[in-house]
């Protein structure tokens, strides 16, 4: 393990959006989102929740992706999405403090280690399965602009392993060993900004942008030990590789209210995958066996130091991915109401041809969505405020197609690889009245009716 | 209060969702596109019980063996290996061929004992060219044949056949490429035998001190022709060289000089389409460094014409004995059978699996 590639790795987000109104709405959201959900789509617009938002969520992502009619398991992405929204208002200025975090079900994280020449789709497999945990905090410079940022929190992992004791090659059972093993998970912080700005009662358009940030992942491990009683061997190796690693983005986004009960989101989202760091370790080994008095026994053969990993780069290439996210009110009762919606989104692939002897696989993925959402307005005694449910159900298709291998050497050879992503998911949302103050985005209701986005 | 009773209904949900979900284990990993070359892994004790990592060993000190599938699909197969016979259990003295049987692709007839005990004589030297040997098997179905493909002893390559895998093989008197032709180019009598069928054409390619050629033969009579792998140049190519010096000095900290500088031998052919369609002529072989050691290497092209393209990384090596390799290719799985020596210093067939991570499956004992 340690002397290998390791995967990158990313947040669920940018593949599967936040809660179930952005992704019903193709996570064109920069310019809508005022939810929980804008820790991630905008943090400027939590500004605009209209009093205190608790939101919890589940969603489930299935791959099946496959590899020459094969299904490779990918593992699915699932768990928790859940946070809140706190606004407030300090010297006439208002203000909100968000808080959101996706809780994977299966593990916290997994960290697996392959040969850089195994096949993997390096966007999907083990990279979007892992915690998020963001805290973000928005101001309203005045009644059209609002400004946001955010921190998202990751790990980095630090390891070390040392095993010391004698070994009988002879007898392994007899071999008596003692290891040990010290591993940090340090934090790393990343930052996102966003603003918003309203242009009138229906239009508005909105900027964000999120760092890059990458995870380290260093292991090293330190070998000591008789053999046998014919030798003293010391193995020391050290390792590291990019763990996780999330491009640069820019959010370009706008939101347009066509009519009191329709609205029209689209973004554009730039990824510079061109900064991708290949998920490849360094390796640095140091092997020190002398041989025995007399030689090595003829039935023994000497381990050599591994040969050095020469590292083939990942050239990814900079992508525009378009968003388009409609919403429709289909009911617009005294105590309910309820909302269609629908989305698409693009992304051609950031992976060239693989045609040499690595294969990150991935293809141009087309996403459309569907999504349901009910208001109960006035819950009554139950809570002051209103209660939504919201439900998604979006689907990644990826066409299947063929990669040829340049050379006929190539330990993978040529292969087809498509398959699609079915996202499934609900969200809870209870907002609680706050002071009733109304917002000049075209979808805030009188003080009475707070609680509708 | 009321604020409390209404936060109370998200704070259950959360607990209610994080009770209904369990962790479990990673998936990933499955049925991953390869060119059915490895990377493959020693069979284990538990896959081989009492002598892992060999499939066949004895006192007949078996080696470079060759494996015949009953079906693409199931692992049972036929494998043949060179043995040397002591004039006991009717196995004439000398180098022979010998045959066995597995169901599973590891738990052959005949482990552990000397041929003839639970492996079968296949062929015996008879032939005045074989010069009292035969060795490096390799059978392939052709039609309702199986051909069996042999070397003599001094080199020259014969053909027997057999309606059946219990034989008889009947065997073509004369070699269908005979020492005594040997190029120039050839540097000596080929041997090692391994041959594939492209339509009504039979490629045959074998070692020779300089390397590997190819001979070609019409399906329905065998009569085979050698190859230029090159027709650009006025000498007989080979399709596959040792690899080019290396200078030392030009090696990195820690890297290694070719696996394959010194030689390549015990060529073994496994022809497949590629998901493209592409017709990807696979080669293994044995790679000599110029320390001695041997690995299994892997050549291949795409199409039934010219040279073999190498590829740098040896496709399985453990102790640096490992030489004549054999393929049983079952699509997502695979049998490497190669010729290793046992701590006694007497040869046997080793197997390893691949995927290397994968199961070969429960052992299936021969009747």
């Amino acid at each position: 393990m340690v002397a290998s590639p390791r995967e990158a790795r990313a947040n669920p987000h940018d593949i599967f959006g936040f809660g179930s109104r952005g992704p019903a709405m193709g996570n064109a959201q920069a310019a809508d989102a005022s939810d929980v959900s804008a820790v991630y789509y905008n943090p400027a617009g939590l500004v605009r929740a209209k009093g205190l938002v608790l939101q919890v969520g589940y969603f489930r992502a299935s791959h099946h992706l496959s590899t020459n009619g094969t299904d490779n398991q990918v593992d699915p992405v699932s768990g928790l999405t859940f946070g809140l929204v706190a606004p407030g208002e300090l010297f006439g200025t208002r203000f909100a403090f968000g808080l959101g975090a996706h809780l994977p079900d299966a593990r916290i994280s997994r960290v697996r280690a392959f040969r850089q020449e195994q096949p993997r789709w390096e966007l999907y497999d083990n990279r979007n399965q892992r915690l998020t945990l963001t805290a973000a905090l928005a101001v309203a410079v005045t009644d059209w602009l609002e400004l946001g940022a955010g921190l998202s929190f990751m790990s980095s992992t630090v390891g070390r392993l040392d095993i010391t004791g004698s070994a009988n090659i002879f007898a392994p059972e007899q071999s008596q060993l003692r290891h040990e093993v010290d591993a940090d998970l340090t934090a790393v912080r990343y930052p996102h900004v966003g603003a918003r700005v309203a242009l009138s009662d229906r239009v508005a358009l909105a900027l964000v942008y999120r760092h890059e940030f990458q995870l380290g992942l260093d292991l090293s491990a330190n070998l000591k030990g008789d053999i046998s009683g014919l030798t003293t061997a010391k193995y020391d190796l050290a390792t590291s590789s990019v763990n996780n690693f999330l491009p640069r983005q820019v959010v370009l986004g706008g939101s347009w209210l066509l009519t009191d009960r329709l609205r029209v989101n689209v973004d554009a989202t730039w990824i510079e995958w061109s900064a991708y760091v290949a998920p490849v370790a360094t390796l640095s080994v140091g092997l020190d066996i002398p041989p025995p008095v007399g030689g090595w026994p003829a039935t023994i053969t000497p381990p050599e130091t591994p040969a050095p990993i020469r590292i083939v780069p990942l050239r990814m290439q900079n992508r525009l991915v378009p968003h388009v996210g409609v919403e429709w009110q289909a009911i617009d009762e005294r105590s309910v109401a309820g909302f269609v919606r629908a989305g698409y989104e693009h992304q051609r692939t950031p992976i060239p041809a693989q045609t040499g002897s690595v294969s990150y696989i991935d293809r141009d993925r087309h996403t459309g969505s569907l999504g349901l959402g009910v208001v109960w307005k006035h819950p009554g005694e139950v809570m002051p405020g209103s209660l939504a449910l919201d439900m998604h159900a979006q689907l990644s298709v990826m066409p299947e197609a063929l990669t040829l291998k340049a050379s006929p050497a190539d330990l993978v050879g040529d292969f087809r690889a498509g398959g699609t992503i079915w996202n499934l998911g609900a969200t809870v949302t209870a907002t609680f009245d706050g002071p009733g103050r109304c917002v000049s985005d075209g979808t805030a209701k009188a003080p009475g009716k707070v609680g509708l986005r | 209060m009321t604020f409390v009773r209404g936060a109370a209904l998200p704070f259950w949900c959360l607990v209610l969702g994080a009770c209904a979900t369990i962790g479990s284990d990673g998936l990933g990993d499955v049925g991953l596109p390869s060119a059915g070359v490895g990377p493959f892994r020693r069979l284990t004790s538990d896959e081989v019980p009492g002598i892992a990592p060999f499939v066949l060993d004895g006192d007949g000190g078996y080696r470079e063996a060759a494996v015949l599938s009953e079906s693409p699909e199931t692992t049972e197969v036929v494998l043949y290996a060179g043995a040397t016979g002591q004039g006991r259990d009717g196995i004439p003295v000398g180098p022979v061929i010998v045959r066995s049987l597995a169901k599973d692709g590891r738990s052959f007839v005949g482990t552990g004992n000397g041929p003839g005990r639970g492996t079968q004589l296949a062929l015996a030297a008879s032939e005045a060219w074989e010069a009292g040997g035969v060795h490096s098997p390799f059978a392939i179905r052709v039609d309702a044949q199986i051909l069996l493909f042999y070397a003599g002893s001094q080199g020259g390559i014969g053909v027997a056949r057999a309606s059946a895998v219990e034989g008889p093989y009947t065997k073509d008197p004369a070699p269908v490429l005979d020492a005594k032709d040997a190029a120039r180019e050839e540097g000596g009598a080929p041997r090692a035998p391994t041959v594939y069928i492209d339509g009504d054409t039979l490629h045959l390619f074998y070692a020779t001190p300089a390397g590997l050629f190819e001979a070609v033969s019409p399906r329905s009579a065998i009569a085979f022709r050698r190859v230029d792998a090159n027709p650009s140049t006025s000498a007989l190519d080979p399709v596959l060289t040792r690899a080019p010096d290396v200078d030392p000095k030009s090696l990195g900290p820690g890297e290694k000089p070719p696996f394959d500088e010194r030689a390549v031998g015990d060529p073994c052919v496994a022809l497949r389409t590629t998901p493209a369609g592409r017709p990807h002529v696979r080669v293994l072989y044995t790679g000599t460094s110029l320390a001695g050691t041997t690995a299994i290497g892997f050549a291949a092209r795409y199409g039934h014409e010219g040279p073999l393209v190498r590829q740098v990384i040896p496709i399985y090596a453990a102790k640096g004995k490992e030489r004549a390799p054999a393929l049983l290719d079952l699509g997502a799985k695979g049998y490497l059978y190669v010729t290793e020596p046992r701590t006694d210093g007497r040869d046997g067939v080793g197997g390893s699996f691949f995927p290397a991570s994968g199961d070969p499956g429960p052992l299936v004992p021969a009747e």
